[in-house]
């Protein structure tokens, strides 16, 4: 560019980015007459203008680069308690991945450490640190690459040391075994078991990509990073420094990741959908082309995905076993079914996009055809409203009946837990297929009435019923509430009692870690629910024999 | 042998009588004592998330000039730092990723475990750089502003004063030259 022509740029922007929208088309109609190339680029600059200020791109660049400076080399050798590094897998903005092993030559063990750069925020950010940590080492499925371990170094770096995964990311492993379309959808199904899963655990893992899902040479799939997104930047904190943890190049982010508003299991939806579009086509739905990020941004909000029939048509790379006719249809619709813009709209979980591509297989007819179950709901809620609180007080009622059988008729055990478990499936399957989203306080006070009942359950020694129902009280609350409500720490320490009592002691700890946290760093919480989450939890690390934690945590009362 | 803040102070009030000469000789210093510092936060900083590239530069003003020079002074010195700054902290990251592409393995790092883009939000220093330098190419006062600004630490009012342009210019200015390196960024 010449620096005239540049200059030129500059007037026409400071004068134009004082106008109203209207104004300002009219200004550059005008004063561009006879040079579209020149109104182009003072549009450019006046899009990025807001962008460019909020972004604090520059300050970040700098700092990022002066904390560089400031970190250690790490070098192979190196011991991380009693791993030895190898060498260095990548690195990247967040810190640096190592291979590792085992130094101390117990076993030959290969794992990844992730070194996590710049250490802590403050203490509050290491204690969530290790509460998820604990969280995420309780999930153990063959397809999900387990978290091992994790600390601090001596020098306040922390680390994460996982289960390491010679594998190459899912689309480049179909493309290279050139997979046919039957293959795909079936390492697909087990994709969407791991990540169905990790979400019965309540864990979501946020940064689903090509990446983070490696298929080894044996051709099992395995997830990595599950819940890692979250660990990094944990908390209530994490969505206001949303900026830091929000993908610069966000082709695989959701538009509730991009709006900076919350994320759920349905999140993780999107990005299967994502996923399945891509080892259909061969291309990612908004294009790989290398589109700036305001309009990658804008795509993922705006724009609705091509089918993957007609992108897989129109792309010459698509993958040699797949011919469009095959994806018309089932197969379009199911990735439109994942792939929508609000959450509510999608399937309700992973596990009900996995079915779907089986009854695809089997040749059953797929729901996501047929008309959506919850679309219909909310609108037929939207014209009924009095019709629809009684369906979901009959979830109340249901619950009511299946604690009286299993709590009154005692001296019918069987016959009572039978009913019992039935109306509880009942109950399960109303909760998990009611995917409009509820609003706060009706799921506030179903929660309490599934609560009420779980802990007449707990109070009669039914343990496993009690967990039950206080998990569909976590599961209601789930998507409706903050992750700090006092409702919800209250249903996890129901789980987590319950849990204990069945002499699972670490399921247990997790959930009435959590519980207590919660509680005691909630002012307002009721001293009675406080109470019980500090009971169960020093009883749960006495019975485990740690009788210090214990005596700690009863301290705090 | 002089002491080094009498030496700095003479070459700044040399430069400022239009020695280039002087600007050679005083770049290098600038450039190691930055270094130096930074390098030494390495140590005292590091669980300091934000090691602010404003107080690096303090510190070695403090250490080259020291606390008596009026502003005139001062603000040269800024001048100065804010360029080394960048240097130091480009210079840094290049030699990082030399390392890190050399390897054997550099090849198969995306095939094995590759969890490391997490970090995507980062913007690149050396992209920042290049971008900066295509800037300037057209607009030299503008991208001298950004450096000023962002890798000095330099208010408007302190940037106006140096370069002789109100403090509105520099808002103008440093507002075009932004927009530009965020498009040119994140075309990327």
């Amino acid at each position: 560019m010449k620096p005239e022509r540049w200059r030129r740029i500059q007037l026409l922007f400071e004068r134009a980015v004082e106008l109203d929208a209207a104004s300002r088309a009219r200004y550059l109609d005008e004063a561009c007459r006879g040079d579209p190339h020149l109104r182009d680029e003072v549009n450019a600059l006046l899009r990025a203008e807001d962008a460019a200020g909020k972004d604090e791109f520059l300050d970040r660049a700098v700092r990022d680069a002066a904390r560089d400076f400031a970190q250690k080399d790490i070098s192979a050798g190196e011991r991380f308690d009693e791993y030895r590094l190898v060498r260095e897998l990548g690195s990247g903005g967040m810190g640096a991945v190592w291979l590792a092993e085992r130094a101390d030559g117990e076993y030959s063990a290969l794992v990844a450490i992730k070194l996590v750069r710049g250490g802590f925020a403050n203490s509050e950010v290491e204690r969530r640190f290790r509460v998820e940590r604990q969280i995420l080492a309780d999930l153990a499925h063959p397809n999900i690459a387990r978290l091992i371990d994790g600390g601090t170094a001596d020098d306040g770096m922390p680390y994460i040391v996982m289960e390491f995964v010679d594998g190459k990311p899912i689309t480049l492993w179909a493309r290279d075994a050139e997979l046919s379309l039957e293959q795909r959808l079936t390492l697909f199904r087990t994709v969407c078991d791991a990540v169905q899963h990790a979400h019965r655990s309540l864990i979501v893992h946020r940064d689903l990509k090509p990446p983070n899902i490696l298929v080894a040479p044996d051709g099992v799939p395995k997830l990595v990073d599950f819940g890692i997104a979250k660990m990094l930047a944990p908390g209530p904190g994490a969505f206001q420094t949303v900026s830091m943890v929000r993908p610069m190049t966000p082709w695989y982010a959701s538009p509730e990741q991009i709006a900076g508003d919350r994320i759920t299991v349905a999140t993780d939806v999107y990005a299967l959908g994502l996923l399945l579009f891509e080892l259909l086509t061969g291309r990612h739905p908004f294009g790989g082309d290398r589109a700036a990020f305001l309009e990658v941004r804008r795509r993922i909000l705006e724009e609705t995905p091509p089918l993957p029939s007609e992108a897989a048509a129109a792309f010459e790379g698509r993958p040699p076993g797949i011919l469009p006719r095959n994806l018309k249809g089932d197969l379009d619709a199911i990735v439109m079914r994942a792939l929508q813009r609000q959450p509510e709209h999608r399937y309700a979980s992973a596990a009900e996009l996995g079915e779907d591509i089986r009854r695809f297989i089997d040749g059953e007819p797929v729901l996501a055809r047929g008309p959506s179950w919850a679309y219909q709901a909310s609108r037929f809620a939207r014209r009924y409203t009095a019709p629809v609180t009684i369906a979901g007080s009959a979830i109340v009622l249901l619950v009511a009946l299946a604690t009286f059988w299993a709590v009154r008729l005692v001296d019918q055990r069987d016959l009572a837990r039978s009913r019992a478990d039935r109306l509880a499936q009942a109950v399960a399957v109303l909760a998990g297929h009611d995917s409009t989203p509820p609003s706060q306080e009706r799921a506030l006070d179903d929660a309490d009435a599934l609560l009420a009942a779980a802990t007449t359950l707990l109070d009669n020694a039914r343990y496993p019923e009690a967990e039950d129902v206080a998990r569909s009280a976590v599961a209601t609350l789930g998507s409706a509430v903050s992750p700090s409500n006092p409702v919800l720490a209250h249903a996890l320490a129901v789980v987590g009692r319950a849990l204990a009592q069945q002499g699972r002691l670490d399921d247990a700890e997790p959930f009435l870690v959590r519980a207590f946290d919660t509680l005691s760093a909630d002012d307002a919480a009721d001293p009675d629910l406080l109470r019980d989450a500090r009971n169960w939890l020093a009883d749960l690390l006495a019975a485990a024999g740690r009788s210090a934690a214990a005596d700690s945590v009863r301290a705090t009362g | 042998m002089e002491a080094p803040e009498g030496a700095v102070t003479r070459l700044l009030d040399q430069w400022r009588d239009g020695s280039d000469d002087a600007l050679n000789e005083l770049m290098p210093l600038v450039y190691s004592e930055l270094h130096r510092i930074a390098e030494r936060h390495l140590v005292n900083e590091r669980e300091s998330p934000t090691l602010q590239a404003t107080m690096l530069i303090h510190e070695a003003y403090m250490k080259l000039v020291g606390a008596n020079v009026e502003w005139e002074g001062r603000k040269h010195f800024l001048a100065i730092a804010s360029k080394n700054m960048r240097r130091v902290l480009v210079d840094h990251a290049r030699s990082r990723s030399r390392v890190k592409r050399g390897g054997p393995d550099a090849v198969s790092v995306t095939l094995t475990n590759a969890i490391a883009d997490q970090g995507s939000d980062q913007v690149d220093i050396i992209a920042v750089d290049v971008a900066l330098e295509k800037l300037a190419a057209f607009d030299k006062r503008g991208a001298e502003i950004v450096e000023m600004h962002f890798f000095g630490g330099l208010t408007y009012d302190e940037i106006a004063e140096l370069m002789d342009i109100s403090a509105a210019t520099v808002h103008r200015d440093l507002r075009t030259a932004r927009s530009w390196l965020y498009n040119e960024l994140k075309a990327d």
